[in-house]
């Protein structure tokens, strides 16, 4: 009974002290700029890949990081610098162009009406109202999910907006 | 932030725990490969955090 004690502590000590990071089965090929969360499903982004060029895209993981899945047919650029869940929309903001899915990844579809140089490198979503932050033309507002986009820089003293929160 | 445990990646150092609203700070690298930090994230009570090369999970 003794020794039954004392292997029952060891596990519970064990299970107490040892979390530990594990490192997940990818992805690979770049920087991990973003994270998002649909539902269960886990989406990052990579940035930049080796000196010189981009990173490798969007990735989708369904069992937390167990495996993952390319997720960038239809992205025309594979730095992506922002991803943003809105309900089951995901938007992903780029070197050249801001996309949004509908369909956790399968496709995607460019959504920079009313951004000129769409250089997307930051997002977040406030109530009904999505913000855009750029590397050049400060920020942009949408208001239907990303049909349209207006610029709101009153204020705004550089144009080159890396985060919100 | 997870509950009152806050979390901060320092790049090319390691990820730091506060669990006393940042009054001190442990360093939690048991297991990171690559401490080139970009990114935590908390999903439920799942923490990962991204590196320049892939994506770590806290179990």
């Amino acid at each position: 009974m003794k020794r039954l004690y004392f292997l029952l502590i060891l596990i519970f000590c064990h299970h107490t002290i040892s979390a530990q990071w594990h490192q997940t089965n990818g992805p690979g090929g770049g920087v991990i700029s973003s994270f998002a969360s649909v539902g269960n499903n886990l989406f990052v982004a990579t940035s930049f890949g080796a000196i010189g060029s981009y990173g490798a895209g969007v990735f989708l993981s369904t069992n937390n990081g167990s495996t993952w899945t390319p997720k960038s047919v239809g992205l025309a650029s594979s730095g992506i610098f922002t991803l943003l869940a809105d309900g089951s929309n995901l938007y992903a903001g780029t070197d050249g162009d801001l996309f949004k899915t509908t369909n956790n990844g399968n496709s995607w579809s460019q959504v920079n009406n009313g951004i000129p140089t769409p250089y997307i490198i930051s997002m977040i979503i406030s109530g009904t109202s999505i913000f855009a932050g750029t590397a050049d033309s400060g920020i942009y507002v949408s208001n239907n999910n990303g049909n349209s986009w207006s610029s709101v820089n009153i204020g705004i003293a550089n144009p080159q907006v890396w985060a919100f929160a | 932030m997870n509950g009152t445990e806050i979390y901060a990646g320092v790049y090319g150092v390691g990820v730091y725990k506060s669990v006393n609203n940042g009054v001190s700070w442990s360093l939690t690298n048991n297991g990171i490969t690559n401490t080139n930090f970009s990114k935590i994230w908390i999903n439920g009570q799942d923490i990962f955090v991204g590196t320049y090369d892939g994506v770590f999970l806290l179990k």
